[in-house]
């Protein structure tokens, strides 16, 4: 058989698939398994990471399966904000969120984060010390950037408004400009935050009562709610904003706070002791896409 | 063409025929995975083995291959191998998988794999061609890792993750003692820094070697 002719030409790009294709393959399934232990080792990590518990570069610090013993997974039911029973290792949020039992679509006007579906439960994780008192919540979050979903998990004081850390452990946007949400510099803004203004704070419609965000340019040092902003990733950062919008507001984890935060004033409800910074000034709102990018 | 030799074809990429600094191909990796040592070494054995290895590929089926598709062919193969040696590093090396992040897939990019199937396999037998392919990804691994050995330390004062240079930090209250000598050149953590390194490279090596200027006009 002539190899240049039609013919040939067809049975050797064949071949050639046909090889190319399964040991391509069979290197995917054969170490899907590995793969897969490392993904939540590197999830397991990044909740540490939140929480400010893990360092890579002090050994006590650094043994992500030791440092996991403190930290308890528990299901919450994110309408009525009650803890649920169930296996939270069996728990796969993302599976959940394609079934049409265990999932529910977020309609378009909600669904500022832009993902589409969520899962009924959420997987949520609670550090706490030797003696079993409660340190921190975890809260994994999701949302549309520029290029990718972004996901991370915000880690919380007890009080349920205070943020304590935050980490993005999965995202593809532009390395070197929205690809900064993962570096240290812009995470290190976050600690120390309020999630929430007080009662009846709106000083922009859109926001409501979630205040925390991502503003263009330099946030004043020390302010309660406003991060400093990334040039050239206004879009990611507004992404940003609009995850800590949807996942802290009414339809994310806003009943659950409702109804454990110690002051009993959150979401929406009840009040909080300190008046905002700045109520005055206007904002340059980070949700307008139209700013560039 | 006479029958090129087999030590000639494995260290000649290295100094006289470098492909970087005198073919000037694969610049971009040489600027994207250089920041640390430590993955700058995992590139260069990625880059390695899958011009090694493509380039025995395709030698063994030359004669196979119609002329009409034979890119296609050679882009096939490479990037097969592109993709088992990621999802390698995914799972035994997760966390050097994840700094390189998109830079190993686009290993099926980088010109030396496909200049050295193209050139050199489809007309030479598999063994010799397997050594061209390893002498090329040396010759590309000895540039990256003189820039990559340079721009982790200037940029961070670190060689592999240890702390060789102390970086300076200024005394947090004034009357306090400063500890630290060194200030990092942020400029070498930056891609045009490899640039410049490359640069200063190819004007050694043809100040050494005065053979491989190129004639102007």
């Amino acid at each position: 058989m002539n190899r240049d002719s039609v013919l040939g030409t067809i049975t050797v790009a064949l071949a050639l698939s046909l090889v190319c294709a399964t040991v391509v393959a069979t290197a995917a399934v054969a170490l899907r398994p590995i793969q897969a232990k490392n993904a939540e080792l590197e999830r397991r990590r990044n909740i540490l990471l939140a929480a400010g518990l893990y360092d890579a570069d002090d050994p006590a610090k650094r043994n992500i399966e030791e440092l996991f013993k403190q930290v308890e997974t528990r299901l919450v039911n994110l309408e009525t904000g009650e803890y649920v029973e169930g296996d939270p290792a069996a728990f796969d949020a993302e599976q959940e969120a394609k079934d049409d039992v265990t999932g529910t679509a977020i309609p378009p006007e909600q669904d500022i984060a832009g993902i589409k579906r969520r899962s009924k439960l959420a997987g949520i994780y609670l550090i706490n010390d030797e003696q079993g008192e409660l340190l921190q919540f975890v809260f994994p979050i999701k949302g549309k950037g520029l290029w990718s979903t972004m996901y991370g998990f915000l880690a919380v004081a007890p009080d349920l408004r205070t943020v304590n850390g935050i980490t993005w452990y999965k995202q593809g946007e532009t390395p070197g400009l929205g690809g900064e949400i993962s570096s240290e510099w812009f995470m290190d803004e976050w600690p120390g935050k309020k999630i929430y203004g007080p009662e009846g704070f709106v000083d922009d419609e859109e926001f409501g009562n979630v205040q925390v965000r991502v503003i263009k340019g330099n946030a004043e040092p020390g302010h309660e709610y406003f991060v400093d902003g990334i040039s050239g990733a206004t879009i990611t950062a507004n992404g940003v904003t609009n995850t800590m919008r949807y996942w802290f507001g009414p339809d994310g984890f806003g009943p659950f706070i409702e109804k454990h935060a110690p002051d009993a004033a959150s979401a929406g409800s009840g009040e909080s002791a300190e008046p905002p910074a700045d109520p005055g000034k206007p904002i340059d709102s980070p949700a307008n896409p139209a700013n560039g990018g | 063409m006479a029958a090129p030799k087999l030590t000639g074809v494995l260290l000649d990429p290295i100094f006289n025929n470098n492909p970087i600094a005198l073919q000037i191909l694969g610049i971009c990796s040489a600027l994207a995975v250089t920041t640390q040592l430590k993955t700058t070494i995992v590139m260069c054995i990625a880059v390695t083995l899958v011009t090694g290895f493509s380039n025995l590929a395709i030698s063994s089926i030359r004669h196979f291959i119609p002329s009409s598709i034979r890119i296609i062919v050679q882009m096939t193969v490479i990037a097969s191998l592109v993709i088992l040696v990621d999802q390698l590093l995914a799972a035994f090396q997760p966390e050097i998988s994840r700094t390189m992040s998109v830079f190993v897939g686009l290993i099926i990019t980088n010109c030396i794999v496909m200049g050295r199937a193209e050139g050199f396999a489809m007309k030479n037998p598999p063994l010799i061609s397997f050594v061209d392919g390893i002498g090329n990804g040396l010759g590309y691994s000895f540039v990256l890792l003189v820039v990559g050995f340079f721009r982790e330390l200037l940029g961070s004062g670190r060689l592999l993750g240890y702390q060789l240079f102390e970086i300076y930090t200024p005394p947090p209250q004034i009357g306090e003692q400063a500890s630290g000598w060194y200030v990092a050149n942020g400029l070498m953590l930056l891609s045009p820094s490899a640039f410049i390194l490359i640069g200063i490279l190819i004007w050694i090596l043809r100040s050494v070697k005065r053979e491989q200027i190129e004639q102007e006009g």
